[in-house]
């Protein structure tokens, strides 16, 4: 059974308003993020992934099998964007409690508990309660709930939320192992550069209820022809680099600045091939090359505008 | 990534009974009230009633008397309340002096069992795992069902255990033997239904506050109701719209007990069923995965 998560024409209504348009997407094995504004639909197509929601119109399936159906949950991992638990307890117990209601005899469900907690960065503090918790920590909990099952499919609505640098390197690189191991990961974030790190499978992009692009974000970033790429070439000697561009077809501008040059290029593949000539050809032209607008943020932002 | 790399796929999925799905919920559920200090001061609170006969019952063991006077039926008098040979005996602490203590446990734990996952949200992460929503009532309910039978079940068992062990011979137990079986019965159905329409209740609202002020709007009300329509309609069976009194009258007809306000105890028993069903069907809807998001 191939880990997948499809959605065919899925529409979703509340009353009189639409939070999600016709949207289809596939996602396969691995990290694939989804991304969109605040209201933009993003955890609404997380919980019809997770048979929290019904579609108005179209289908959902989760390895092939609709999402309320036992089996489909059986794989899946969810955590949710909410973060009050059972303040009572300690780490350890919630994600051990949670495991035994998927049918983890009592010990195993402890021994799993302790190490998912101890992977993700909580084995010292997995004893306490989680009363006493960081928003980070909580996370951390919400997020060994859903791996400790070790999921098919794992579906993570902003697991980056609150958490320090130190602990969003660790999560983004259990998920990013994780989606190495061939479980598909559908994973929504505000943290744009961080998810595109982690997100080898693609992104999808939200806007209004609906899917406005889907793919890997150089292959996103390829398909917006009318917005030029932008280049930024430091150099030692900027003027001359300039006249050097100028005279080039793949450049369509030129800015010089005191110790670099920006470049817009609509020809990508070529203009880089002729940037590596001409860093090639004299010592101190080209010293550092840093594209513009090939990230995430950027393509997001052009798609929106 | 020792785990992840140590063979990700190790973990696989196996179908179990439902008993052992719900028994963390019912057990977490059972154990509520003991968390803190103040939940098992309070439970202690709760078994007052019954600590007393039982210290009589101690007190008493000293002098016993085995002439025990046999009677199983007839009306609760002061004298069967405190003679260990009658059934009035055991249930007096229970069905006379417990409903405060069962208004305490219940708004404390059994209404608030579904409403606080409702509002802290965490229904969305049962409703992702592998127990389905029927599962997860039926785990608040048992728990809560243990909670309420350790105070009103089990409570009175202790005392018949203790002045059976305290009686020179087996003259007690023949003599309570042939009530006992039903008074237990009796109060095990009454402790199974009232924690079932109380998780019924929880499972109906938004809010563990809003489930505490529906249950106590339900008990209480419907006690004055029938105290206002059995005195205007001079109709005893009007007692029955309260689920204590119908709980109660119940449980005094399976003890052999004649109360003092006596009237068909199958009135009591259609009354607290049709509650029943018109709570769980409520829930039923209330309990559905699409309801289990803010929307």
């Amino acid at each position: 059974m191939t880990a997948t998560i499809e959605f065919k024409d899925v529409s979703k209504w509340y009353g009189q308003v639409s939070a999600l348009t016709d949207v289809t997407l596939r996602c396969a094995p691995g990290v694939t993020g989804l991304v969109g504004r605040n209201g933009a639909g993003k955890s609404t197509l997380i919980k019809l992934a997770a048979g929290l929601l019904r579609p108005s119109t179209g289908q959902v399936t989760l390895c092939g099998k609709p999402p309320t159906e036992r089996m489909a949950r059986a794989v899946l991992g969810y955590c949710p964007d909410i973060d009050r638990f059972y303040e009572e307890m300690s780490g350890r117990t919630f994600v051990a409690w949670m495991l035994r209601l998927d049918g983890l005899s009592a010990r195993a469900a402890k021994v799993r508990a302790g190490e998912v907690l101890d992977e993700l960065g909580l084995g010292d503090a997995m004893h306490r309660k989680i009363a006493g918790y960081s928003k980070g920590m909580r996370q951390r909990v919400k997020l060994a709930q859903a791996l400790g099952k070790r999921p098919q499919v794992l579906l993570l609505d902003e697991p980056l939320t609150g958490l320090d640098p130190v602990a969003r390197h660790q999560v983004t690189q259990v998920v990013k192992t994780i989606g190495q191991a061939g479980v598909c990961v559908l994973v929504s974030s505000h943290v744009l550069h961080e998810l595109q790190s982690f997100a080898e499978a693609g992104v999808a992009l939200i806007h209004q209820g609906r899917l406005l692009a889907h793919g890997g974000v150089a292959e996103l970033r390829a398909q917006l022809e009318e917005r030029p790429h932008r280049v930024r070439l430091r150099s030692a000697r900027p003027r001359l680099l300039a006249a050097q561009l100028a005279a080039l077809d793949v450049v369509a501008s030129v800015t010089i600045g005191d110790d670099d040059v920006r470049i817009e290029t609509r020809a990508v593949a070529g203009a880089f091939a002729e940037l590596t000539r001409l860093g090639a050809s004299a010592d101190g032209l080209i010293t550092e090359l840093l594209p513009l607008d090939d990230d995430l943020e950027a393509v997001f932002g052009y798609l929106v505008a | 990534m020792a785990i992840f790399d140590r063979g990700y796929r190790d973990l696989i999925y196996q179908p179990t009974r439902v008993f052992a799905r719900i028994w963390p919920i019912a057990r977490h559920e059972l154990a509520a009230m003991f968390r803190i200090r103040f939940g098992s001061i309070v439970f202690l609170a709760c078994l007052l009633p019954t600590i007393g006969q039982l210290i009589f019952l101690l007190m008493r063991a000293g002098i016993w008397e085995a002439a025990p006077s046999g009677r199983a039926g007839g009306r609760m008098s002061f004298g069967d309340r405190m003679d260990p040979s009658t059934a009035s005996f055991y249930l007096w602490p229970i069905t006379t002096m417990s409903f405060v203590p069962f208004l305490v446990l219940t708004t404390l734990v059994s209404v608030r069992a579904i409403a606080k996952d409702r509002a802290a949200g965490a229904l969305e992460i049962y409703w992702t795992r592998a127990i389905s929503p029927w599962s997860y009532f039926l785990g608040k309910w048992y728990g809560s069902f243990l909670l309420l039978a350790c105070a009103f079940f089990a409570a009175p068992l202790v005392l018949w255990i203790t002045s059976v062990l305290l009686a020179p011979d087996w003259s007690q137990f023949e003599t309570t033997i042939g009530f006992m079986p039903g008074l237990l019965l009796g109060l095990a159905w009454m402790c199974a239904m009232l924690s079932l329409l109380a998780v019924g209740v929880s499972a109906l609202a938004s809010t563990p506050n809003l489930a505490a002020i529906l249950w106590l709007f339900l008990i209480m009300g419907s006690m004055f109701l029938s105290e206002i329509l059995r005195r205007l309609l001079r109709e005893t069976w009007m007692l029955a719209i309260n689920p204590w009194f119908a709980g109660k009258r119940v449980v005094d007809q399976l003890a052999g007990i004649t109360p003092f306000n006596d009237y068909s105890a199958w009135t009591a028993l259609a009354w607290i069923s049709t509650l029943a069903v018109v709570v769980l069907l409520l829930a039923r809807r209330r309990l559905r995965v699409l309801e289990a998001v803010a929307t």
